[in-house]
């Protein structure tokens, strides 16, 4: 009886705020569009309840994908769509998910971290140090002896304990940092293939990151690997058929490796041989689409033997995942954001972030929101910046016009770009370089930059950290970055932790 | 190939740009004679160049086919691939080290580059474009180098040409423009077997330029930035109609 006294109370107090509120805001405030729509948007969150555990669980992560990143991505997108109302109104599919929280970045030993040190947090609930791979920071980078004894568990390895299945998936080398951290302990990220490892690493058997990929005991295997870094998984006189050679000493074909040793097990390399598998009788699948990394999505129509999308492979590795009834992780990296800004190239940074946000609005579509976690997140932000006062609806990768549609223009009587970067390859020394007729929007165009650097840098400012479904109320605040994979254990009950 | 070049005064590329006064000089017949016209395979041989320009700096480059790749050697210090897959990879060879560029790699830094110009030295579209002279034929009695000469003008260059047209290679290649010229005077050619062009690419320790922002503690990558090795992309000189050009130059392709 109490209680519903309490809640008839409540009920009275909010209808009396509401009508305090219509009567003193004018039409003018509560009739705008932006009005209605916010105040929509916060009653529906009141509404939201999301349940504690996850069946599945599927992590995005875009390397390099820092919040400049995802404000001049979504205007970009925005921009492309029909009746746009300038671009700056769209969301990517992930900013549309209720929680979020920004993330810690910096690694043991570095202020501004590197994607080795980053994904280790992630996967493995520690920090450590740039350059290796879910070993703790009492290893010495490169050092194999220093690394033994201080192998970390993963994400990978506890879903694959519980009796889920696993999968990884990148448009980098699949042995490339980010994705390697998720299945593999190393000292050394580069260590990606027998023939990089040093005799120090030899002599005390550590084994490179590709060997670690597909020699696995099946219990512990991975159900999906898409990505490239074909040679690092042939030997070295063995050529592809893009007629790239192998990068193996040892004279192991791992890919052949694959398929003798897991039940059920396919090697595909190509687009059509990606289509043709079959998931319900496949359940080890290996897809190396390109030598090296895959194609930037601006550039992947044009590879030799095709590759799929980052869509593509998402949505192939859920239909196979989803075979297992006890549930999956899948870990799904963009991993060519980080080259386009190193390249100082923004175009191509902006088309793989929308590939991103298909990939998971894709994931969205065909998943059951009541049992899967679905989160997207950074490893690392970068030194992109969007600047000036554009008008509104002005092109992202344009010369900034004034809100009175003028050219805005720079002290040096010389136009200038909305996004640039702080360092990188297109500082320019000297004078710097009039844009008056140089199409900025160009897909190969290179912004301009201050300080002259080989290669642009990464950022040590907070990432993002966005989700949906089951568990994802574990999402707020400023968190380091270390703590997704608590997130992920407390979802998921995976048994790293108490929960 | 449009990039930047300014940390090397007198590289292929900027040397295809730079201008200054006409230097004639004419081909040792001896030296292009150096072997015999049937062992040669226009896809397999190697052609060494003398690069001269107005100020009198004179350097050699040599020029490395093997069918859908090319190479040029232009210092003992580095030498460049190409191929036709639209990579380029720079071949380090004190370090025994490599820095690889995919095709996206390239086009993301704004790099584009004509095989066809590379392989032939000039684009077989600019020696589309020239005008053949008629006393260029049979100036040679061994085949190979039966000559073709040509001339033309291209934006504001004037080019010349002594072709062969066997080999598909310049025998003279010159090109003027106010400022002055530059000149490239073929010296030496002879064959080069695919195993010999394999052994010069083989026992590197390479690296992608994509990784190339991750491993800059890499103290081979950190000396060879130091030293303008590892290439910027863009030059950042435009013209009145937006196109890149180089060193500040008004740029061309051949």
């Amino acid at each position: 009886m109490i209680n519903i006294k309490k809640i008839a109370a409540i009920a009275s107090c909010s209808l009396v705020t509401i009508a305090a509120n219509a009567a003193v805001l004018p039409s003018n405030q509560t009739d705008s569009q932006w009005f209605k729509d916010s105040a929509q948007l916060v009653s529906d969150k009141t509404q939201q309840t999301a349940p504690k555990k996850a069946k599945n669980v599927i992590l995005f992560v875009g390397d390099g994908m820092g919040i400049s990143t995802l404000t001049a991505a979504r205007i970009f997108e925005g921009q492309q769509q029909i009746n746009n109302q300038g671009g700056e109104e769209n969301l990517l599919s992930f900013e549309h998910f209720p929680k979020t929280a920004l993330v810690k970045t910096y690694n043991t030993n570095q202020q501004t971290p590197d994607s080795a040190g980053t994904m280790t947090a992630i996967v493995t609930g520690v920090k450590s140090k740039a350059g290796v791979l879910s070993v703790s920071d009492n290893s010495l980078r490169a050092n194999c002896l220093s690394s033994k004894d201080n192998e970390l568990i993963t994400l990978v390895d506890l879903a694959n304990a519980k009796g889920l299945s696993t999968g990884v998936v990148s448009t980098a080398r699949i042995t490339h940092a980010t994705p390697a951290a998720a299945y593999a302990a190393s000292p050394e990220r580069n260590w990606e293939a027998d023939s990089n490892l040093p005799a120090e690493a030899v002599a005390n058997e550590c084994k490179d990151i590709a060997y670690q990929l597909v020699m696995r005991d099946e219990a512990n295997a991975l159900s999906v690997a898409l990505g490239g870094g074909r040679r690092n998984f042939i030997p070295s006189d063995v050529t592809d058929g893009e007629n790239k050679t192998g990068r193996r000493d040892d004279g192991v074909d791992l890919t052949q490796a694959w398929t003798d040793n897991l039940s059920n097990s396919a090697y595909v390399w190509d687009q059509a041989g990606f289509d043709a598998i079959d998931v319900t009788t496949t359940d080890h699948l290996l897809g190396l689409f390109n030598s090296s990394h895959m194609e930037y999505e601006a550039d992947r129509a044009d590879d030799t033997a095709g590759e799929p999308s980052l869509t593509e492979m998402t949505q192939k590795s859920i239909e196979l995942l989803n075979k297992n009834d006890k549930g999956y992780l899948l870990i799904v990296e963009s991993g060519r954001i980080d080259h386009a800004h190193h390249a100082g190239n923004a175009y191509r940074a902006m088309m793989d972030t929308v590939e991103l946000s298909n990939a998971v609005k894709a994931a969205v579509a065909t998943t059951d929101p009541a049992e899967t976690l679905i989160m997207v997140t950074a490893d690392h932000s970068h030194v992109f910046t969007i600047a000036g006062y554009p008008k509104r609806g002005n092109p992202i990768l344009g010369l900034v016009h004034n809100v009175g549609g003028d050219l805005a223009i720079a002290k040096d009587g010389k136009p200038f770009t909305t996004v640039g970067y702080t360092n990188g390859p297109g500082a320019v020394v000297g004078v710097r370089d009039d844009l008056s007729s140089v199409d900025t929007k160009d897909k190969d165009f290179m912004q301009q930059s201050l300080v002259p650097m080989n290669s642009e840098t990464h950022a040590g400012e907070d990432i993002t950290l966005h989700a949906t479904g089951p568990g994802s109320d574990l999402v707020q605040g400023v968190i380091e970055q270390n703590v997704i994979f608590h997130i992920i254990n407390q979802a998921q009950t995976l048994g790293g932790t108490k929960y | 190939m449009q990039h930047n070049t300014s940390s090397k005064p007198f590289s292929y590329t900027s040397a295809l740009t730079m201008a200054g006064t006409l230097i004639a000089l004419l081909i040792s017949s001896t030296a292009a004679h150096a072997v015999q016209c049937e062992s040669l395979d226009s896809s397999h041989l190697s052609a060494r160049y003398a690069v001269s320009n107005n100020l009198g700096v004179t350097k050699e480059i040599t020029l490395l086919r093997n069918d859908q790749e090319v190479i040029y050697q232009h210092s003992a210090q580095s030498f460049e691939l190409w191929n036709t897959r639209g990579e380029y990879v720079r071949y380090f060879p004190n370090e025994r080290r490599s820095v690889s560029y995919q095709n996206g790699d390239l086009l993301s830094l704004n790099i584009h580059f004509d095989f066809k110009q590379l392989n032939h030295l000039i684009s077989p579209k600019t020696i589309a474009s020239m005008q053949q002279l008629p006393s260029s034929s049979n100036k040679a009695t061994d085949i190979c180098m039966t000559e073709q000469q040509y001339q033309g003008q291209q934006q504001n260059h004037s080019l010349a040409i002594t072709w062969l047209d066997k080999l598909a290679l310049p025998k003279l290649f010159r090109v003027t423009d106010k400022k002055g010229s530059i000149q490239y005077e073929l010296l030496e050619i002879k064959a080069l077997p695919k195993s010999d062009f394999i052994a010069l690419t083989s026992g590197y320790r390479d690296i992608d330029f994509a990784d190339v922002g991750d491993n800059e503690s890499d103290p081979f990558i950190a000396k060879m930035i130091h030293q303008g090795f590892i290439q910027h992309g863009s030059s950042g000189f435009y013209d009145s109609q937006g196109k890149q050009i180089q060193n500040g130059e008004s740029g061309h392709q051949h």
